[in-house]
């Protein structure tokens, strides 16, 4: 009995013993919670990678990593910002920064920036909210490329177009035996609020005045629309469900002559379509009549919750952030889809398009260099008020806090539909989204 | 009488206490959520909010009053009644040949599964490669037998996306109806059969005097049955449309999710949410009037 006794007891203080050093031992790990919506195979192994790294340098902070897809990121975000479980590091949306901001669900990240050298960051891609920085560009996405088959333009003896005109010719000519001239999404979707944005500016008109009042029934966005619904005579007639991965997907089958996107096209054909690749050129963006050729460029941030919505170690957080947006993890991100991940540090870029060139392009760095050319390029949050002169665009300056839910709405795509697929008069359509964009401002200012 | 009462009240307090963790896991995953959607649907609540100000019943009226609820509710209604009527008939055909004696029918009646199977995620995104205009097999092989000479935009056409997903929704689930009919089927006396037979019943009259009112009663629970689980079916449809083009597609529950994840209007959506679950409780009666009409039948 008494061997009994002095066995059980040896067994409950080991037992205590265990629970203290085990709980002593995960006090002292700061968890590390890290949200984002890069779920692309070369993405995930390179984080996990990168993960490793920096755990390796940090024994004391574990971060434990959520993938999401891009659709279902904002759910996941306002759950957890509802249930006050944060993830301390994750991806922030442009439309998000000023309202996450206000309400207090962000720590500023201006410590941060200082330390990596705010003057190596592209110029535009960190905005300030009321003064304070929140989050931290790991890539920025340009969609102002045209693509080209030079090919099928050979054929009809064709020049790479310069301006609207032009391009319309050249796709009328290019949409024959099957061939398409050109292609744009018009689906319900971001991708078709992001080409159409696009197409204003080129026109000369924006969402907004500088004083941050909507502008949007403007003689820019009737030309816009104007011009997309001629375009559409020579695109495929599947359009009005486009999306992202139609513009690349589409291109891919070798039956489209002109193509305005996003150099993920060139890193996709060069590895599923070495045929196509060899025959497609990157050229400028061409001309709209304001006379500049304005492209859609925007940062993909990741930013810091507070505490307030449940972040538990800031500073731990604060110091992977830092590790996972520079140095080698920065240049290594960008190669995963190269040339379409740009670093948006300068000091990065040169380095990443020479090895890029070299690892997935055949060498071909000219279409690293103009995908890589962010300039003459604006933003949902950048354009209020941007001025189209002697071919070059002057930013007013002012930071667009309402611009973000009218996109996040789907206003601007919804305008695209009703011309495109309704054949509704552009004019009326441009009023049609000034009065809902206008509706939704209004609330937002009271 | 005092012991037998006595034992009785323990009984009593036993059987609570065993009902009691039931009662309140039933509560927590029922009540909860439900009473949490009527106290926003009360409120104005924005982006990342977890409650705003109260407004009574405005969101309420906004929904009835809005052009958008009552598209979503005809939008609802097409899908719900077009995929239950196809899957039922559909369905119902199958079901009696799968019941028929041929080769490889065990084979046959596991393929049938198969739709029912497969993950909604995965299958949509098949589907939606094979409407596609240019890559789509779908269009290809219309033309290629001449049926049509250019692509049909299965998905973009306003009048077409609603009868695509209605062909796919019918694709995913008409297999649960062939189980649901086959069950009944094989449990129908044969001699039945044999007798219509001798008095020289045709093969019609043997379907329309005994096939028929055998299924009846699961028929029309089944039938019920999914057009409540059609009614409030959201994935397949936002995966294929989007609710779009522009909102052909938009039904009840698309509506709720546009209100609250693209509007930030989680009132609103909350509202619209409730109004369709008190559409639900309209059939859900159906549905318990119906079972007990079945349980006297049997």
């Amino acid at each position: 009995m008494g061997r009994y006794r002095a066995r059980t007891g040896a067994g409950i203080a080991s037992s205590l013993f265990f629970v203290l050093v085990s709980t002593s031992a995960f006090a002292q790990t700061k968890v590390v919670r890290f949200l984002h919506n890069e779920t692309d195979p070369p993405s995930i192994e390179f984080y996990n990678k990168a993960i490793k790294d920096f755990e390796a340098a940090n024994p004391d902070i574990k971060i434990e990593m959520e993938a999401v897809s891009t659709d279902g990121r904002l759910q996941k975000v306002l759950a957890s910002i509802n249930t006050k479980t944060m993830p301390e590091v994750f991806k922030l949306l442009p439309e998000e920064r000023f309202e996450f901001a206000r309400k207090g669900y962000l720590v500023p990240v201006d410590d941060v920036i200082n330390e990596i050298g705010s003057s190596d960051y592209v110029p535009g891609s960190l905005v300030p909210v009321e003064g304070k920085t929140y989050d931290i560009p790991y890539t920025l996405g340009n969609y102002g490329v045209l693509w080209q088959r030079d090919d099928m333009l050979k054929a009809k003896g064709l020049e790479t177009p310069k301006d609207w005109d032009e391009l319309k010719t050249a796709a009328k000519a290019l949409t024959s035996d099957g061939n398409f001239g050109f292609i744009y999404p018009a689906g319900k979707n971001r991708m078709a609020s992001i080409y159409l944005s696009a197409m204003i500016w080129n026109a000369g008109g924006t969402y907004f005045d500088k004083d941050l009042n909507v502008s949007f029934d403007n003689p820019g966005t009737v030309k816009a629309l104007t011009f997309l619904k001629e375009m559409a005579a020579y695109s495929p007639s599947g359009i009005g469900s486009y999306s992202y991965g139609d513009m690349i997907n589409v291109y891919l089958t070798g039956k489209i002559g002109l193509d305005i996107y996003a150099p993920r096209l060139a890193a996709n054909a060069a590895v599923n379509t070495p045929e196509i690749f060899k025959n497609t050129s990157a050229k400028p963006m061409p001309a709209g009549p304001s006379g500049v050729a304005v492209k859609f460029v925007n940062a993909n941030s990741f930013a810091l919750s507070s505490p307030a919505v449940g972040s538990k170690n800031v500073d731990a957080a604060r110091k992977f952030l830092k590790f996972i947006v520079t140095g080698e993890r920065l240049e290594q991100f960008s190669l995963t889809a190269y040339p379409h991940l740009i670093p948006p540090l300068k000091g990065v870029q040169e380095k990443v398009i020479k090895m890029g060139a070299a690892q997935v392009l055949n060498g071909r760095e000219d279409i690293g260099r103009l995908s890589f050319d962010t300039s003459n390029s604006l933003d949902f949050e950048s354009e209020a008020g941007a001025v189209f002169k002697d071919g070059k665009v002057i930013r007013s300056g002012v930071v667009n806090p309402y611009i973000g839910s009218i996109v996040a709405r789907g206003i601007p795509a919804e305008v695209v539909q009703r011309v495109v697929l309704q054949g509704e008069d552009p004019a009326k359509a441009a009023a049609w989204g000034q009065e809902r964009m206008k509706r939704v401002v209004d609330d937002l200012k009271k | 009488m005092a012991d037998a009462r006595a034992a009785m009240d323990g009984d009593r307090t036993l059987a609570y206490a065993t009902l009691a963790p039931s009662f309140f896991l039933l509560v927590l995953l029922a009540a909860v959520p439900t009473v949490t959607v009527f106290a926003t649907a009360m409120q104005d609540v924005g982006m990342g909010d977890m409650s705003g100000p109260y407004v009574g019943f405005e969101n309420f009226a906004w929904a009835l009053e809005s052009q958008a609820f009552y598209t979503a509710l005809w939008n609802t209604f097409v899908w719900v009644f077009g995929s239950v009527a196809i899957e039922m008939i559909f369905g119902l055909g199958l079901a009696l040949l799968l019941n028929k004696t041929f080769l490889f029918r065990g084979v046959a009646r596991a393929v049938i599964l198969a739709p029912y199977l497969v993950p909604t995620v995965v299958a949509v995104l098949v589907w939606r490669y094979m409407f596609h205009d240019i890559v789509g097999i779908i269009n290809a092989g219309l033309i290629t037998v001449g049926v049509i000479d250019k692509p049909l935009l299965w998905l973009n056409s306003q009048s077409l996306a609603m009868t695509s997903v209605i062909l796919v929704g019918v694709w995913k689930f008409f297999p649960f109806v062939v189980i649901a009919l086959l069950g009944i089927l094989q449990s129908i006396p044969q001699e039945q059969y044999e007798a219509a037979k001798i008095d020289g019943a045709s093969g019609f009259q043997q379907f329309w005097r005994i096939t028929l009112p055998y299924v009846m009663p699961v028929f029309l629970l089944t039938a019920l049955l999914r057009t409540i689980w059609s009614f409030h079916k959201f994935e397949i449809i936002y995966l294929m449309t989007g609710g779009g083009p522009l909102d052909a597609t938009t039904t009840l529950p698309i509506l709720v999710y546009l209100k609250a994840f693209s509007d930030f209007e989680f009132g609103r959506g909350a509202a619209v949410a409730i109004l369709t679950f008190t559409i639900l409780i309209v059939f859900l009666g159906l549905y318990f009037l119906l079972i007990k009409r079945a349980e006297a039948h049997q």
